[in-house]
């Protein structure tokens, strides 16, 4: 083949597909969550192939499309439609979404689609939401004096630390987080740099610049954030799905975040602990809100594998629950303003933004390690079921022997650096 | 017409013929018992159309176009097994024939994502059978990298072992397009003509473009290979460096 007939096909081919790619992602039907379920169908790990031998990576055709005839088959034996799928990798999955006819039968064919052996898992599709007020307006920032934030920043930022928000959408052009997110994606529908209240919060709590003179500093403000909408925000509240979430997650798995906010809860989802298990077994460590309405926290916060995170002003909180300021928190909001908000979601971002200097200290802390240090001498009776407010000095303390604030004030004489 | 000069003999051919049924026979066997096995299991394939057929840098139909089909089975147990097909032309053979590669192998997940395998394959050709030749690898999978070690005692039916590295990046831009580069390495024994021989290094690459335009995959593809006259007893003269067009369909 001569180079100009090779010129001329890419010309085509380009041609073609831009247009593809821009109708690509499919809308969330808000309405349709509560009569569709996720079926997952078994994807071997990539090997040896000759037809693909040139191409290695896990984004191949090879084996697509005979999942897709599988997914076919399983919804006409069952009168399923198939809305949209997405392959999870870090579980050998294809996961696909399919609408049930009527919302009352979920449950029934949730039990028989999972007694066909084409079927990995199934489950029904959940619904989470934010975990946030934003009804108080105090000029109050209490990290600067509880965690006494710029001593901390003096020997640590979150430099480089890759930090994933799961969330609703980010304003990224926000004048406090203008260059702050370095990665970001809807995996809720096509649209781009969706701003909204939620996110805008939580990202400026955890990363929002520092030293410029205006608005607030994050806590991690040099780290690497990813802002992975999979929530929206409607009149009432902002939600999110199961599908989007675990979308959120294995994006963050597959970027290497090494922490993951989770600042929203719901039902307990068995697709979404598989992949928070398949994280921690990476060595990420994810911080999730509590919500303070539930017995147990709510999911993801009653999963073992999480941080479980309360507003410090929260008296009814679960067991092994860890504490940090989530009542009138200054940060960032929508259309460049800042304001003040409420509620475990920024509890968790706090906790998030320390982890992320922990692990620019100390990259190689284990998850055990993190949860010790942010518990602090009360490790024992967290483990027992009480609650520990965080300290972040005396966390960093914990974890490197270094003295970040007025040591006499946070560092426990007891404890013992773990590096 | 010139014949290699190190073109395995007539009588080679002779000798390994039933065997290299036998070990294709064998690996069909194997997919049919692990298709039997487990519902769960899953089938792939593809049939493609290329305007030359490179298999590690060197063309195997002459410069000339080939229709490949391939069948793929995946246990849920990590076992995989299947076979490819495509018709060949040697440089100094006289006409048309088909190579079947026959394959199977286990792979597994670690928790940290990276996948890793073993396995092996057989090239069988129905005219040329001296040429025919097995092979073992070794091999890895992390994100978009993919990397494999193969080794041959009898390289396209040359007297020596041969060993063959190969590392594949594949990186998506967008949902419909990716970009893939693959670089690989073949360390093989070199004859001279007073029967002496020497160990050599061949490179080969490709850099490529890759389109998924509704079921189908195109890719465009240049295709580059070093020192070929010397590694593989058919690359003649006429040899080059180029690109490649490909169109694939899979099911």
């Amino acid at each position: 083949m001569s180079a100009r007939q090779a010129a001329a096909v890419l010309f085509c081919l380009c041609a073609v597909v831009v247009p593809l790619d821009r109708a690509a992602a499919a809308a969330v039907d808000d309405a349709a969550t509560n009569r569709q379920i996720l079926v997952m169908l078994r994807t071997a790990p990539p090997h040896f192939r000759p037809d693909i031998s040139y191409s290695g990576g896990y984004d191949t055709r090879a084996g697509r499309d005979g999942r897709r005839r599988t997914a076919e088959a399983l919804a006409a034996r069952f009168d399923l439609e198939i809305v949209e799928n997405w392959p999870m990798p870090a579980l050998g999955v294809d996961c696909f979404v399919m609408a049930v006819a009527d919302r009352d039968a979920v449950p029934r064919i949730v039990v028989q689609v999972a007694q066909d052996p084409r079927v990995e898992s199934v489950q029904a599709m959940h619904e989470f939401h934010v975990l946030a007020h934003n009804d108080a307006l105090y000029p109050l920032q209490p990290t600067a004096r509880a965690w006494h934030l710029a001593d901390v920043h003096k020997i640590a930022t979150g430099n480089a630390v890759s930090i994933a928000e799961i969330d609703t959408g980010v304003e990224r052009n926000h004048p406090d987080l203008a260059g702050r997110v370095a990665i970001a994606r809807n995996f809720v529908d096509g649209r781009d740099d969706v701003a909204e209240i939620h996110g805008t919060a939580v990202a400026g709590i955890i990363a929002a610049r520092a030293d410029d003179g205006i608005g607030v500093a994050g806590i991690a403000p040099e780290s690497k954030l990813m802002a992975l909408r999979a929530c929206w925000e409607t009149a009432a509240r902002a939600v999110c799905n199961s599908f989007t979430v675990a979308k959120a997650l294995q994006f963050a798995l597959d970027e290497k975040a090494q922490v993951i906010n989770l600042s929203l809860g719901g039902p307990r989802d068995r697709l979404l602990e598989r992949l928070l298990d398949a994280g921690a077994a990476r060595g990420v460590t994810i911080v999730a809100a509590v919500d303070p309405s539930l017995p147990d926290g709510g999911f993801p916060a009653s999963h073992r594998a999480v941080l479980a995170v309360a507003a410090d002003d929260v008296h009814d909180t679960p067991a092994n629950v860890l504490l940090a300021p989530g009542r009138d928190i200054p940060t960032t909001v929508t259309e460049g303003r800042w304001g003040f908000v409420t509620g475990s979601s920024f509890a968790a971002a706090h906790v998030t933004g320390l982890v992320a200097l922990m692990r620019e200290l100390a990259p190689r802390l284990s998850a055990h390690e993190i949860r010790e240090a942010l518990a602090g001498p009360s490790t024992t009776s967290v483990s027992a079921g009480h609650r520990a407010t965080v300290d972040a000095c005396a966390a960093i303390a914990r974890i490197g022997g270094v003295c970040a604030c007025a040591c006499a004030v946070s560092v426990d004489s007891r404890s013992e650096p773990l590096l | 017409m010139f014949a290699p000069a190190h073109a395995p003999s007539r009588s080679i051919r002779g000798r390994n013929r039933s065997f290299d049924f036998a070990a294709f026979r064998g690996v069909v066997a194997i997919v049919l018992a692990l298709a039997c096995a487990d519902a769960r299991g899953q089938w792939s394939g593809s049939v493609s159309v290329v305007s030359d057929y490179r298999y590690r840098g060197i063309s195997l139909t002459d410069n000339d176009p080939a229709v490949q089909g391939a069948i793929n089975y995946d246990d849920p147990s990590g076992f995989y097994a299947g076979a490819f097909l495509s018709n060949v032309r040697f440089a100094f053979a006289s006409g048309q024939e088909l190579q079947a590669l026959s394959f199977a192998g286990y792979v597994w997940q670690l928790p940290s994502g990276v996948s890793g395998e073993v396995g092996v394959d057989y090239s069988l050709f129905t005219r040329t059978h001296g040429y025919d030749y097995p092979e073992v690898y070794t091999g890895f999978t992390s994100g978009n990298f993919s990397g494999r070690l193969y080794y041959t005692p009898r390289y396209f039916g040359r007297f020596g072992d041969a060993i063959y590295g190969e590392l594949n990046f594949a990186q998506p831009l967008g949902d419909h397009v990716r970009i893939v580069v693959h670089g690989g390495a073949l360390r093989s024994k070199s004859y001279d003509p007073y029967g002496g021989s020497s160990n050599q290094s061949t490179f080969d690459g490709r850099l490529g473009i890759g389109f998924d335009i509704d079921a189908f995959n195109l890719e465009l593809s240049w295709v580059g290979v070093s020192n070929a006259e010397s590694a593989y007893p058919f690359a003649g003269s006429s040899h080059r460096n180029g690109v490649v067009f490909s169109v694939s369909r899979s099911f």
